[in-house]
């Protein structure tokens, strides 16, 4: 009797977890079929109309737009960065060994506060990163006062906080990589490149795979860094789908329209996530072709 | 000599990613030691002080410093504990 029970117990936490994500979600979902706003504080059901309306928003698709472009743009440059620094760390140079004791200091700071920072040193006209650039003859780069130049910022600032990040994953790759592969090969006097590529890289993107995952996922939902960067502006520019929600639910207080935003990034996520998880099955068993 | 002309690319490359890694770092701890009138200079010169820690870390502006951080410990502490209560027994 006690042995059957003590499954049961063991379950409860995870129960209580499930539920405790599940309710909110669905009551969040619940509450997009009414039209609940500040203006409209006994709402009447109006089925998916918010859908409907997100979809033929003009904001929306610049959102998604945008959106896109930031996630895409990061998760691209922390991962070819991130591999880059791994692999030049994995060398164990003095320089190297040195170095990789602080390779972690910037994911250690809050992005809120990196994106500050970052505001601070672009600043036009009183930054230090113009004033550095200014003997080249770049002083007047208006960093986060264009459409595409705050874009680029937020993607650079995202870039400073996340590369650590991705570096580590493919550093703990790398050392974790068995060596009679290695030792074969340079027995049989294969040169630098074609280990790289017919050894290193097939067997490391696995766990570079994981990076991108979390990283593209990551970026997909970013609201901390571009709102204390840019605010979204100049105009619309940087609003991604979260600032949009934020926004129409907050600012605006059309609540029931703010939570419609937020079920559609979350199914966009959902689907990335699909995509890229079995995409990682399918690098997994060739890394492992790879090995035997 | 081909080979170690490589090495030290490479070392160099490490150390131009860890600039960009540090400096932002490092001007935040110049900043914090600048006094309030040097905030917008942007040369490496200036008069340090410890004002700004002063003014967190003392009670002269009403800024609970100590109250903010037990806020901070409360709800990291309160995090672990509970996802490790959850989580482990789901795993």
């Amino acid at each position: 009797m006690r042995l059957a029970l003590r499954p049961c117990f063991l379950i409860v936490p995870a129960l209580l977890l499930t539920c405790g994500i599940l309710y909110p979600f669905g009551l969040g979902l619940y509450y997009t079929l009414f039209d609940f706003s500040a203006s409209k504080p006994r709402p009447d059901m109006v089925g998916f109309e918010n859908y409907r309306a997100v979809f033929t928003q003009e904001a929306f698709w610049n959102s998604a737009w945008v959106t896109v472009l930031y996630a895409v743009g990061a998760a691209l440059a922390e991962t070819v960065l991130g591999v880059a620094v791994a692999l030049l760390l994995y060398r164990s140079t003095l320089v190297g060994r040195v170095l990789e004791k602080i390779l972690i200091l910037p994911l250690m700071i809050a992005p809120v506060i990196a994106a500050i920072i970052w505001k601070l040193m672009l600043q036009p006209s009183v930054g230090v990163v113009n004033h550095l650039l200014r003997p080249f003859g770049l002083g007047g780069v208006q960093w986060t006062d264009t459409p595409t130049g705050a874009l680029l910022s937020s993607i650079a600032v995202d870039v400073w906080v996340y590369t650590p990040f991705v570096a580590i994953l493919a550093l703990a790759g790398l050392r974790s990589l068995p060596t009679s592969p290695f030792e074969a090969a340079a027995v049989d006097g294969a040169g630098w490149w074609y280990t790289f590529r017919r050894l290193t890289l097939p067997m490391l993107w696995p766990y570079v795979l994981v990076a991108v995952i979390f990283r593209f996922m990551d970026s997909l939902k970013v609201f901390d860094i571009i709102y204390a960067l840019t605010e979204g502006g100049p105009g619309d520019s940087t609003v991604v789908l979260q600032i949009r929600a934020y926004l129409e639910a907050i600012r605006f207080q059309r609540y029931s329209f703010g939570i419609s935003y937020t079920i559609v990034l979350w199914a966009v996520v959902y689907l990335a996530a699909m995509v890229l998880v079995k995409h990682l099955g399918k690098i997994q068993r060739k890394a492992a072709e790879v090995t035997t | 000599m081909r080979k170690r002309a490589l090495g030290w690319l490479g070392d160099a490359a490490l150390v131009l990613y860890f600039v960009f890694a540090l400096f932002p770092v490092a001007w935040m701890v110049i900043l914090s030691l600048k006094p309030a009138g040097q905030l917008f200079s942007t040369y490496f010169s200036f008069s340090p002080t410890l004002d700004g820690y002063r003014t967190v870390l003392g009670d002269s502006e009403g800024i609970p410093f100590v109250r903010y951080f037990v806020n901070s410990l409360v709800v990291s502490v309160g995090a672990v504990v509970l996802s490790l209560v959850v989580g482990l027994p789901a795993a």
